[in-house]
């Protein structure tokens, strides 16, 4: 999904800039073996559409007085940067929308290994206590 | 592997009624005939129920309870344009995970996939076993224990009761 010839990983965007992706709370699961709450890796998909996985750009975000906080009500936020997606075989392009102008999206097929390895480096930007 | 021969031995041939699920006609629930006392339905989402034709015990129901409530998510639920759950992924996984699993192994967790399908997580006693029901005809699985990993896209029935089965092993 999402390797469209309109799409181009995006240079400008530097390998430790830091990508933003809502969880819901559903994607919060048990993990006994580590006894805490872990990030599933069905919250690293593309679109049902094909369209590739949304992400805000964070610095970008910041630069528009937009934090982390105006994301919804009810999720949590974790970050990845750009440069691990870009290991993972992944390009990152920006995709401003009007609501938010600083919305990419990560292409590149999201293998089973892909969306876990996103999952497992996730960081918390709002961890799940605080929503 | 023997386990997994023993319980379907044990399993009743069928844990569903023949009719796996029912949807709701002009909302008159009663219009669905039960055959019997014993038939059990459960509520997915608004508009459809799953009809069960025997008893079922309590860890069945808290299985399925906990697929079911998936059937009351809306569009876009994750933010991402996500779709609704597909009654009958909801349904296929039930199905496969009632006669496969045994009252004694540990509850999953169940969580939607963006696609309206239906991702089942186990991280228990060092394994990470991943069963995804995409759709009630793909199913890929992947475990993970001691640094070995597994994937099988389109698993078989038999598959993913193998692995359950060293799922189980490793209790």
């Amino acid at each position: 999904m999402g390797e469209s010839q309109d799409y181009g990983d995006d240079l400008t965007i530097a390998d430790d800039a830091d990508l933003w992706r809502r969880i819901p709370p559903w994607h919060l699961v048990d993990d006994q073996n580590t006894g805490t709450a872990r990030i599933s890796k069905a919250a690293s998909e593309d679109h049902p559409n094909g369209s590739p996985m949304s992400v805000t750009l964070a610095a970008e975000s910041l630069a528009i007085d937009r934090g982390p906080a105006q994301e919804l009500e009810g999720f949590c936020l974790a970050s990845v940067t750009a440069g691990l997606a870009r290991k993972l075989k992944q390009g990152i392009a920006r995709r401003p929308l009007d609501e938010n102008p600083a919305h990419a999206e990560v292409f590149g097929k999201k293998t089973n290994s892909v969306r876990k390895n996103f999952s497992k480096n996730a960081v918390w930007v709002i961890a799940p206590q605080n929503v | 592997m023997t386990s997994t021969l023993e319980r379907k031995r044990q399993t009743p041939p069928a844990f569903l009624s023949d009719q796996l699920y029912s949807f709701l006609d002009s909302g008159s629930q009663a219009s669905v005939a039960f055959e019997s006392d014993t038939r059990t339905h459960v509520e997915f989402g608004p508009d459809a129920f799953f009809v069960f034709g025997s008893d079922l015990a309590q860890w069945q129901m808290q299985l399925i309870e906990k697929i079911a409530l998936l059937g009351s998510l809306p569009e876009n639920w994750n933010s991402y344009r996500s779709q609704p759950i597909n009654i009958e992924t909801a349904g296929f996984a039930i199905c496969t995970l009632l006669n496969h699993l045994q009252h004694d192994d540990p509850m999953p967790s169940v969580v939607p996939t963006s696609g309206g399908g239906i991702l089942v997580e186990w991280h228990v006693a060092g394994v990470d076993l991943e069963i995804d029901f995409r759709s009630p005809t793909w199913v890929e699985v992947s475990f993970e224990k001691d640094g070995d990993e597994f994937e099988v896209d389109d698993a078989s029935m038999s598959q993913i009761g193998d692995f359950i089965a060293r799922l189980r092993e490793a209790r």
